[in-house]
C-alpha cells in the first residue's frame, strides 16, 4: 500500500485516520460460529472431492487383501491331503521301505476325478442306491447324504491301507484293481454330495413353492403399505391377476408420481437432518476442543504387513557331510540302511535346494506417544505368520529315538525335514524311500510384541513422509510342517509343546514410506518394511543337517493411524 | 540441527497453525484481528449485518489462502487487505458503486477548522456509512488505508480524475455534516 498524496492531506484526513485506522469494535458472538461452519463446510467439499480417489485407494487396497488372502488360502489349500489330520494316515505295518510306503496312486486319483466331473448330478440322482449307500430322501437330505460321504470317506482311509474292503460299494469288475477302486470310491463320494443336487431337485419338484411364498411377499408388503396409508391400489392385486394390464397405465403412473413424491420428502427430510447436524458439530467443536488440549501425544494404530519371508535354509554355508556322518552311524550290515543313508544325503540337499521364500504376513495394534514434534514411540500387540516353502521326494519313517517327533506319533512316514531338526538321529530308526514329488509348506505363528521409533516430516499440507526402526519380541505359538502328500505326516509343534524351534524370537525391522492425513484425525501410511531375525529359527543348529540362516522378510507397512483428540488435521 | 535457524515467533507458530488447518489456531488469529477488521467492515459496509457478511467471508479466505502469504510484511496489513478487496468485491458485486448525486448539495458548506475530537467512535462511523457507496469507498481507500488516486482508480476500475473528484466530493459532504453538527452543538449551548 503506497502513502497517499499527502500534499492533498489536510486535518479531516489525518483525524479520520487516527481514529479510526487502530479502532476496534466487538463483532457478533455468533460470527465465529459462522466462520467455523463455512471452513467445515469447504473442508467436507474438499473431501468429496478427494473422496473418488481415496474410494480407488481403498478398492484397489480391498482388491489386494482380497487377492492375497485367496492367493494365501489357494496356495496352503491347494494340495489336497495337506490339512488332513495325521489320523486318517495309516500307521506302517510292513518291515521294508518300500513296501511300507506304498507310492499314492496317481492313476486312481485321476480316474476318479474323471469319474466325478462327468457324472451329471441327474443322472447320480436317478440312479438306483448302491447296496449300503443311503437313499436320499428329500425330506431329510444333508444327513443322509452326510452319512453317505462319511462312509465313503471311511472306504476311502481304508482303500490307503491297501485292504480291499469295498462292501459299501457297487464293484462289478473292481476286484483288487486300486485303479477302479479309486474310481468306485469318487463315484460313490459324487453321488452321495447331493444336498445341493436334492435342493435342485426340491425347487423342481415344487415349482410353485418359490413363486407362492413370492406372492405371500408381496401381499404382505401390500397389506403393510396399506396399513401405512400408501397403498397403491395396485399392490394389492395378485400379480397374475387377469385386467391388470388394462389398468397398468394408469396404476403405474399413479405409483410412480407416489414413488417420486415420497422420494422428494425423503430428500427434504435428508437435507433437513445434514443441516441440523452441521450446526450441532459446529456449536460442540469448541468444548470438544478444549476438552482435547491434554491428550494430543496419543495415538492408535493398525498395521497389516505382507511380504516374503526368507528362512535362509541352505544358506549358512555348514557343511552337511556332517550329516552324512551321522547317517555313516547306520548298520552297515542292513542293506536297506545303506540306501536310506544314501537317500536321506540326496533328500537333504534336496530339501534344501528346493527351500523358498513363502508369504508372511503380520497384523499388528499399535499405541502411539509423541516423545517430540515429529517422533513417536510405538509399541503394540501383533499376529505374525510367516511360511517356508519346499519340495521333496523322499519321505522317512522313524521308529525310534526323535525325542521332538515322539510326541506327536512319528511313527508314520514324514518330511526329511523332521529327522533333519533332530539333534537324536538313532542309526536305527530312520527309513527312506523315494517317492513322487510333494510340497512341503512349514508355518510359523507368532505372537510379537513390538517396539519403535518413528519419525515423521511433512511433505506438504497433508502428505508426509515417515522413517522408523524397532525390535520387536516374538513369541513362537505354533509351528506346523504340512506336506502336500496323503502319506506323509503332517507335525505340529503348540506353544506347550518341546518344540525344535526358539520359543522367543528377536527381531529388527526398519521401514520408511509416505503417508496422507485424513479428515477426523486419521491418517493412513504405506512403505516398504524390512524385518530380520536375530537368530535362525531353530534353538539347536549344530546338530541340524540341514544348515540354517538367520531368516528376514522383506513386504509392505501399511497402517491406519488415529490421532486421540488432537483436533483436526493436527500433526 | 536447529543451531542456526531463527527461532519461531508467536505469530509464524500461529500461521503455521492456520496453515496446518489447526481450529484453534485459527480461532486464536480471528480473537487477535477480530475488532481491528470488524472497524474496517464497517467503514466499507452501509449496514452492521453487511459489515459481518464481508468479515466472514474475508476471514474464510484468510484461512483458505494462507499458505500463500510470503510473510513480507506485517500480518495485520496482509487480513486488512483482504478485508478491503472483499469489500469492494461485495459492493461490486451488488452494484453499489454507482454515483449518487444526493449529496452534492452540501459540497460547499466545508470548514476545515472543524475537528473530530469530539465525536465517538459510532458518531464518525455513521457519518462514514451515510456516504453514498463510490464515495465512501474513495473516502476509505484515500484518507484512512492511504491509497493515492491512481491505485484508487485501478481498484475501482475508475479513472485517476473520477477518484479524485469522488473524494472531494465525499470530503466536502462529510465536511458539511461536521459543520451541521456544530451548529447544532453551538445552538443547543446557546439556547
Amino acid at each position: 500500500m503506497s502513502s497517499a498524496a499527502n500534499d492533498k492531506r489536510g486535518k479531516l484526513e489525518e483525524e479520520f485516520q487516527s481514529r479510526m485506522y487502530d479502532a476496534e469494535a466487538s463483532p457478533s458472538q455468533h460470527l465465529w460460529d459462522r466462520i467455523d461452519h463455512e471452513l467445515t463446510v469447504q473442508e467436507n467439499g474438499a473431501y468429496k472431492q478427494h473422496a473418488g480417489f481415496y474410494r480407488q485407494l481403498a478398492a484397489a487396497c480391498i482388491t489386494l487383501l482380497l487377492l492375497a488372502g485367496g492367493l494365501g488360502a489357494w496356495y496352503f489349500s491347494s494340495p489336497a491331503g495337506t490339512e488332513q489330520p495325521i489320523a486318517t494316515v495309516a500307521p506302517a505295518t510292513n518291515s521294508g521301505p518300500a513296501a511300507t510306503l506304498s507310492a499314492p496312486s496317481e492313476e486312481a486319483e485321476m480316474a476318479g476325478a474323471v469319474a466325478a466331473t462327468t457324472t451329471p448330478p441327474k443322472q447320480a440322482e436317478r440312479k438306483a442306491p448302491a447296496p449300503g449307500a443311503t437313499e436320499i430322501n428329500p425330506a431329510a437330505p444333508a444327513p443322509a447324504a452326510l452319512g453317505a460321504i462319511a462312509e465313503a470317506s471311511s472306504t476311502t482311509s481304508r482303500s490307503k491301507t491297501g485292504v480291499t474292503d469295498a462292501t459299501a460299494l457297487p464293484q462289478p469288475d473292481a476286484g483288487n484293481d486300486p485303479v477302479a477302486e479309486m474310481a468306485a470310491v469318487t463315484l460313490t463320494i459324487a453321488e452321495t454330495k447331493t444336498p445341493d443336487a436334492v435342493e435342485e431337485a426340491v425347487e423342481k419338484e415344487n415349482p410353485l413353492i418359490l413363486s407362492r411364498s413370492l406372492r405371500q411377499t408381496i401381499a404382505a408388503l401390500s397389506a403393510t403399505e396399506q396399513q401405512a396409508g400408501n397403498s397403491p391400489a395396485l399392490l394389492q392385486q395378485p400379480f397374475a391377476a387377469k385386467g391388470a394390464e388394462a389398468k397398468a397405465t394408469d396404476d403405474f403412473r399413479k405409483l410412480n408420481e407416489q414413488v417420486m413424491a415420497h422420494a422428494k420428502r425423503m430428500e427434504e427430510e435428508q437435507k433437513a437432518r445434514l443441516l441440523a447436524y452441521n450446526e450441532a458439530a459446529a456449536s460442540k467443536k469448541d468444548s470438544e476442543k478444549e476438552n482435547s488440549k491434554g491428550n494430543s501425544r496419543w495415538s492408535l494404530g493398525m498395521a497389516y504387513a505382507p511380504g516374503y519371508f526368507n528362512q535362509n535354509i541352505g544358506s549358512s554355508g555348514q557343511d552337511m557331510s556332517a550329516a552324512s556322518d551321522q547317517m555313516s552311524l547306520m548298520p552297515s550290515s542292513s542293506s536297506s540302511a545303506s540306501i536310506s543313508s544314501l537317500y536321506m544325503d540326496e533328500a537333504r540337499e534336496e530339501y534344501a535346494e528346493n527351500a523358498d521364500p513363502g508369504f508372511s504376513f503380520g497384523f499388528e495394534a499399535k499405541t502411539g506417544f509423541k516423545l517430540g514434534k515429529k517422533l513417536k514411540l510405538l509399541t503394540g500387540l501383533g499376529f505374525l505368520q510367516n511360511t517356508t516353502r519346499s519340495r521333496s521326494s523322499y519321505m522317512v519313517q522313524e521308529s525310534l529315538g526323535n525325542s521332538y517327533a515322539r510326541g506327536f506319533n512319528s511313527s508314520g512316514p514324514s518330511t526329511v525335514f523332521i529327522p533333519s531338526i533332530s539333534s537324536n538321529l538313532a542309526a536305527d530308526s530312520l527309513y527312506v524311500t523315494r517317492t513322487p514329488e510333494y510340497k512341503v509348506n512349514q508355518r510359523h505363528r507368532f505372537l510379537t510384541v513390538p517396539v519403535g521409533l518413528q519419525y515423521e516430516g511433512n511433505m506438504g499440507k497433508d502428505w508426509f513422509w515417515y522413517g522408523g526402526a524397532g525390535v520387536a519380541a516374538n513369541i513362537l505359538l505354533q509351528t506346523t510342517i504340512l506336506a502336500s502328500s496323503a502319506e506323509v505326516e503332517d507335525v505340529a509343534y503348540d506353544l506347550q509343546d518341546d518344540s525344535p524351534f526358539r520359543k522367543l524370537q528377536w527381531s529388527g525391522n526398519v521401514s520408511g514410506g509416505v503417508g496422507k492425513r485424513l479428515g477426523g484425525n486419521m491418517s493412513v501410511t504405506v512403505g516398504p518394511e524390512f524385518r530380520s531375525y536375530f537368530n535362525t529359527l531353530l534353538a539347536e543348529t549344530e546338530n541340524a543337517p540341514l544348515p540354517q540362516g538367520r531368516p528376514y522378510a522383506v513386504g509392505l507397512n501399511m497402517a491406519v493411524n488415529y490421532e486421540l483428540n488432537a483436533g483436526k488435521k493436527s500433526r | 540441527m536447529k543451531l542456526f535457524t531463527k527461532p519461531k515467533s508467536d505469530e509464524d507458530k500461529l500461521i503455521e497453525g492456520c496453515i496446518a488447518g489447526k481450529r484453534e489456531m485459527q480461532r486464536l488469529l480471528y480473537d487477535l484481528y477480530s475488532k481491528k477488521m470488524m472497524v474496517v467492515c464497517l467503514r466499507y459496509a452501509p449496514t452492521t449485518f453487511e459489515a459481518e457478511d464481508i468479515m466472514q467471508e474475508a476471514f474464510v479466505k484468510v484461512f483458505s489462502n494462507i499458505g500463500n502469504f510470503k510473510r513480507d510484511c506485517p500480518l495485520e496489513f496482509w487480513i486488512r487487505k483482504i478485508m478491503v478487496n472483499t469489500a469492494l468485491k461485495h459492493l461490486r458485486g451488488k452494484q453499489l458503486l454507482t454515483v449518487s448525486h444526493e449529496a452534492e448539495e452540501v459540497s460547499n458548506l466545508a470548514s476545515e477548522s472543524s475537528s473530530l475530537t469530539g465525536y465517538s467512535l459510532d458518531e464518525l462511523l455513521s457519518m462514514i456509512q451515510s456516504l453514498a457507496p463510490r464515495y465512501r469507498m474513495v473516502f476509505n481507500l484515500y484518507a484512512i488505508e492511504g491509497y493515492n488516486h491512481k491505485e484508487i482508480g485501478e481498484m475501482l476500475d475508475i479513472s485517476e480524475g473520477t477518484s479524485k473528484s469522488q473524494y472531494s466530493r465525499a470530503r466536502a459532504i462529510l465536511q458539511g455534516m461536521i459543520s451541521r453538527q456544530e451548529n447544532n452543538y453551538k445552538n443547543v449551548i446557546s439556547s
